[in-house]
């Protein structure tokens, strides 16, 4: 009886009708055309996981350490943090430093992030 | 010409970007978001403009950095130019698809339930075919009425949905989706 009953139970299904084939082909954006700014994320930071970072915040403050999480607002899990504050003559050096280890970085104050894996320092004569 | 718009379409550009603090990043905009947060690729980053005889210069393949900390953004001279010539040429080419564009930025925006594909595209096949479903059912989804007010209407009038130009919230660069009217199109500026 069950199965006669599970038979029954699979009759054809009324046919949904294919919706995207009704679709006038109105207005179809063949070219990519003038752009318009996004509204999603344009960085993505997975791709700097368990790589060292240089977070720059407000106020001045330089923050190197190992990216360990991220999220939609920018906010950061940093290991091994170090942080680097500005000295007397209102620099950020490498001379004045804090150990921070593991930190949470909150985006809000986040200025630019970049990977510190080739970036290098050079000094530029200009006169 | 809306900044927005200039800066996104000058990406693949060199730019030079004064920060807040005074810090000034040169590189190559690879690419901006509504909140004018770039990200630049080979970059130099100098302390200041000031002429010391020496200055120290970090240089590093890529870097974002948060609109808000902007204070100015310096493009290629020749750029306005350039992009009106690029507005100019589309718009000979496939008239009318700017508008679809903006379409798209409102759509990201109100249906959710595309699950975020990440192409535009998509979306915009999935959103027709929801309002089809929406408008041949019965009118679910109260809790967005203020975006199907206008489909409804228009489909009660004529079932021709990309007949009616709504001029409600046309103030800015935002648009109804509802929009398929090429009329508007010579007031819109950019």
């Amino acid at each position: 009886m069950s199965d006669k009953n599970s038979e029954q139970n699979q009759q054809p299904r009324p046919h949904s009708q294919p919706q995207s084939q009704q679709q006038s082909s109105h207005n179809n954006p063949q070219r990519k055309k003038f752009e318009s700014p996004k509204r999603e994320a344009i960085v993505d930071l997975t791709k700097y996981k368990d790589t060292q970072v240089r977070v720059k915040l407000m106020g001045g403050r330089l923050v190197v350490g190992v990216l360990k999480g991220h999220d939609q607002l920018m906010n950061l899990v940093l290991d091994e943090t170090v942080e680097y504050m500005k000295n007397s003559n209102d620099e950020v050096s490498k001379d004045k430093t804090r150990e921070l280890g593991f930190t949470v970085i909150r985006g809000t104050i986040l200025v630019s992030i970049s990977p510190v894996d080739g970036s290098e320092v050079i000094y530029v004569q200009t006169s | 010409m809306l900044p927005l718009y200039l800066l996104t379409n000058a990406k693949g550009q060199q730019v030079r970007i004064e920060l807040k603090s005074g810090e000034v990043i040169e590189g190559e905009l690879t690419n901006v978001d509504n909140w004018m947060n770039v990200t630049l690729a080979n970059v130099n980053e100098y302390k200041s403009s000031d002429n010391n005889a020496q200055m120290e210069v970090l240089k590093s393949t890529e870097i974002y950095l948060k609109g808000i900390y902007i204070k100015y953004i310096k493009l290629q001279d020749d750029i306005i130019s350039t992009v009106k010539q690029q507005i100019n040429s589309n718009q000979n080419n496939n008239s009318g698809n700017k508008y679809n564009n903006r379409k798209y930025n409102n759509n990201n925006r109100n249906y959710n339930n595309n699950q975020g594909s990440g192409n535009r595209r998509n979306n915009y096949n999935n959103r027709d075919m929801n309002r089809r479903h929406n408008n041949n059912n019965y009118q679910q989804q109260n809790r967005r009425s203020y975006h199907h007010n206008p489909n409804s209407n228009n489909n009660n009038n004529n079932s021709n949905e990309y007949s009616r130009p709504s001029h409600d919230g046309t103030g800015g660069y935002v648009q109804h989706h509802t929009i398929f009217n090429n009329d508007n199109e010579n007031k819109v500026e950019f």
